[in-house]
């Protein structure tokens, strides 16, 4: 009884292996959404719609300040609206806000609130609910996720008017602005604070265009328009509307849905409007579906692969470099990633603030050999690869490892269970010599959208296990240097310098190797336009609407 | 019989105090550091710590041990740390889910497989049973995933009948219960054949066909009844394993169970969660074989319970 339980689930296993192993043809290039046809004024039916969303995980909390994931995030934000936001090209303007004052060293900055909006329960926005907010931010025993976010930042607030509130700063921070913009600082009714973290985490108030109905865990979470929205209002957005009068949907539902097989026959049946992502083996057979439209859009999101540079094979530049040549970027596009995702061109994707491009190394084996062996390395060398053992990094890490092959580096996987290997790859050692982890991948998505949150963690010093993210334990004067420089100024122009000069550096020096920049996919029903995902991941319907079939 | 139920629900506390203590420990031994999952990704060490001591993860074991058993004498299972709200609530929607899923599954799988086994076992090696035990291979060769995707494809996708995922209303568990007690269909009938052939050997089967009983009444008076023993023990067993929640089912259908709370549980090590969910389990094997041994009374009152 017992063997045939295991075997069972031994063959299920097996059969799922397989169906892994032969996922699908290859879909076709990586290409935009089907142009999209401008809905004329009147014609759209979505706000007498119900629709349901299919997403591939579920919620976690709707308090923006407990949040780490990019879903709940992207729909708190549907709810929520914040100082500012950023648009799909990742540039920032201001929504609750008008703007904002900022002296040179970046330490103080003036914002400027927008007037006649309310919350939905009917509380006022003024400075007042902003410094509530603020106040929240600031408290860090609340211990919520992203407590430290800004509260390490902020010194002091004040109100300076009904409608200006002026926000000290402990020390120069450029990216502040960036900072106000991400998901965790979306702003919450007074009122809901006041009645605690709890009452934020479950049934949060905003001004957003949409409002919270009900959220079952682990089976959906549906909010309803708010036709009231001042984002429809031309004269508060001060001339042109955030969205179009008739954009948006009577309600939406979001449901969990894990299993990417089944989120294609949502949609494939109609009883999802809209899915993401689209596994990268269905996306060819959703192109060819009439009813639906897919979307395949570059991400912020880049994929490393990480050398523990106090290693002693990884000190030497060459060798850094050798794995660099070694490793055929268009092949991982086409082979691990099935064509949705382009060669990296820097350390940070293409729609990050401050990104300069350089030219990729080109798929060179016989200079990967050369320069082993200048390192002193002729017949390569042994060493792990250390991953989180999801299908996805089994593959890339098998790719990887045949791939350094060729030039005598032989890899050994080690593939962990996700808590497991990130215990060993962020608990504190005494130096990086001292890690246990010799290559690791990982991939990373500034969701500041910009250029210090896509560094920084990665590459500073400060950023060494177990602080944050450097597992490369780099320790490089200079790019400290240029990150301060980029942090330490609200000049776009010295920023952009700063950040230019690191992302240079990082290229030359290879700390690590920048594989590819994934794509965003999603699928909508044919007759929906105006959804997209931003390249963070935040599915964006605010413009969304829908024609009668 | 009385007497006998006492002494059996009395016999469950020693049981549970060693699962409560021996689940708390263990789940604190899988290596996996849950500040640091709650935390989430690009969490920075402050982070960490501060989500530490909000979570009390920072006390010693002993006083986390302290609160968690007073806690549940209280009724309380504590908070999940994933989303800070009480495990009960958590458990009570998708317990109530995976109890209506495993009731009309294993309803449905029981006729059928009892039906099946009945019909292949009194046509021993004629074509009945070959086919009869032909379709439950089958039943217990498919994996119950691809099943599922067969369905969604026949009856969502094309015939757009009934719905992909979801858990709402009778329509919303049909497919998950097809392919739930696909394979417990054809266990159930595998063991009914195989019970019914050993009884129907029986000299007081010989008897009742000798004294010109009709053979329906033979069938169903006598050999099904006295087979049924096995067959009750399987059922017991296979509710107490579906009561559990299935992954594979679950997973396919996006259906809200405690299977994927199990899972969800477990890769943020959520220790109240695992716990709770745990315990849960191990309260319902208890209590099922207790109903078990009840009915084989029921069954064969030649059983004394004592």
């Amino acid at each position: 009884m017992k063997n045939a339980k295991k075997l069972l689930a031994l063959a299920a296993m097996a059969s799922m292996l397989m169906m892994t192993a032969c996922g699908g043809s290859k879909p076709a290039a990586t290409e935009a959404a089907k142009e999209e046809a401008p809905v004329e004024a009147g014609a759209s039916i979505s706000q007498s719609q119900d629709i349901v969303i299919g997403m591939n995980v579920d919620f976690t909390t709707m308090d923006p300040q407990d949040t780490s994931d990019t879903i709940s995030g992207a729909v708190q934000k549907m709810m929520l609206d914040s100082l500012f936001a950023f648009d799909e090209n990742m540039d920032i303007y201001p929504m609750l806000a008008t703007g904002y004052e900022a002296n040179d060293e970046a330490t103080e900055f003036t914002i400027n609130l927008r007037e006649g909006i309310s919350f939905t329960d009917g509380t006022p926005w003024n400075a007042d609910a902003l410094l509530t907010n603020i106040e929240k931010w600031d408290t860090v025993e609340l211990g919520l996720k992203r407590s430290t976010f800004l509260s390490s930042i902020i010194d002091t607030y004040e109100k300076v008017d009904d409608y200006t509130v002026k926000i000290n700063l402990t020390s120069p921070f450029g990216a502040f602005i960036a900072n106000l913009a991400h998901p965790a600082c979306t702003i919450m009714s007074p009122k809901t604070i006041e009645a605690g973290v709890e009452e934020c985490a479950l049934r949060p108030v905003g001004t957003g265009q949409y409002t919270f109905v009900e959220w079952e865990e682990g089976d959906h979470l549906t909010i309803a328009l708010n036709k009231d929205w001042w984002g429809f209002d031309a004269e508060i957005c001060g001339g042109e509307a955030l969205a179009d009068s008739d954009c948006g949907f009577n309600t939406v539902t979001f449901r969990p849905v894990e299993e990417s097989a089944t989120r294609v026959a949502m949609i494939q049946s109609g009883d999802a409007q809209i899915i993401e992502p689209i596994p990268t083996e269905s996306v060819a057979v959703l192109q060819n579906d009439p009813n639906v439209k897919v979307s395949v859009e570059n991400s912020i999101i880049v994929r490393y692969l990480f050398m523990n540079n106090q290693k002693e094979q990884f000190k030497d530049v060459r060798v850094r470099q050798a794995i660099d040549y070694a490793i055929d970027k268009n092949a991982y596009c086409a082979v691990v990633k099935e064509g949705l995702a382009v060669p990296a061109t820097s350390v940070i994707g293409e729609n990050v603030a401050y990104y300069k491009g350089n030219e990729p190394r080109e798929y060179n084996i016989e200079k990967a050999k050369e320069l082993l062996a200048e390192a002193g390395y002729p017949d390569g060398f042994t060493c792990t690869l250390t991953y989180t053992n999801t299908t996805a990094n089994q593959k890339q890490c098998e790719f990887i490892k045949q791939q350094l092959e060729q030039v005598g580096i032989t890899v050994e996987l080690n593939g962990l269970e996700s808590a497991i290997c990130n215990e060993l790859v962020q608990a504190a050692y005494d130096s990086g010599a001292d890690s246990p982890v010799e290559l690791y991948v990982i991939g990373w998505s500034p969701s500041t959208g910009d250029a210090d949150w896509g560094i920084r963690p990665l590459l500073a010093i400060e950023s060494e296990p177990p602080m944050s993210y450097n597992i490369c334990y780099y320790e490089n004067e200079e790019l400290d240097g240029y990150i301060q420089q980029g942090l330490q100024s609200a000049d776009v122009n010295v920023r952009a310098e700063a950040y230019a000069n690191a992302q240079d550096l990082v290229w030359e020096d290879v700390p690590l190797v920048c594989l590819a920049q994934d794509s965003n996919t999603w699928a909508t029903a044919a007759n929906i336009s105006g959804v997209f995902l931003n390249p963070d991941g935040a599915l964006i319907i605010q413009d969304a609407k829908m024609t009668a079939e | 019989m009385l007497k006998y139920t006492v002494k059996r629900v009395l016999g469950m506390i020693p049981t549970l105090i060693i699962v409560v203590t021996f689940v708390f420990l263990f789940v604190r031994l899988i290596p996996g550091d849950p500040a640091r999952l709650v935390a989430g990704e690009q969490a920075t060490l402050e982070d960490v710590e501060n989500v530490r001591e909000q979570l009390g993860l920072n006390q010693p074991v002993y006083v986390q041990y302290g609160k968690y058993v007073t806690g549940l004498l209280r009724g309380d299972l504590g908070t999940s740390l994933r989303t800070k709200r009480p495990v009960l609530d958590e458990v009570k929607a998708r317990y109530m889910n995976t109890l209506k899923l495993t009731i009309m599954a294993l309803l449905w799988s029981s006729i059928v497989g009892v039906a099946l086994g009945v019909w292949s076992g009194k046509n021993r090696s004629k074509w009945q049973d070959y086919t009869g035990m032909t379709v439950a291979v089958s039943g217990i060769s498919l994996p119950s995933f691809w099943i599922g995707f067969l369905l969604i494809m026949l009856f969502s996708v094309k015939l757009r009948w009934l719905p992909t995922t979801g858990a709402n209303g009778i329509k919303g568990l049909i497919l998950p219960a097809i392919t739930l007690g696909t394979s417990i269909a054809a266990i159930i009938a595998r063991f009914t054949r195989s019970s019914i052939i050993e009884v129907l050997k029986e000299d007081y089967i010989r008897t009742a066909r000798a004294k010109g009983l009709k053979e329906s009444a033979v069938t169903w008076g006598h050999a099904f009844r006295n087979s049924m023993i096995s067959v009750v023990t399987v059922v017991g067993l296979q509710f107490g394993f579906l009561l559990g929640g299935s992954v594979v089912t679950e997973q396919v259908f996006a259906f809200p169970g405690l299977g994927s709370l199990l899972i969800e549980s477990v890769n943020y090590r959520d220790y109240p969660a695992i716990q709770s969910l745990i315990l849960i389990f191990s309260l319902q094997f208890i209590v099922i074989n207790l109903l078990v041994d009840l009915l084989y009374a029921v069954l064969n009152p030649e059983i004394k319970l004592s």
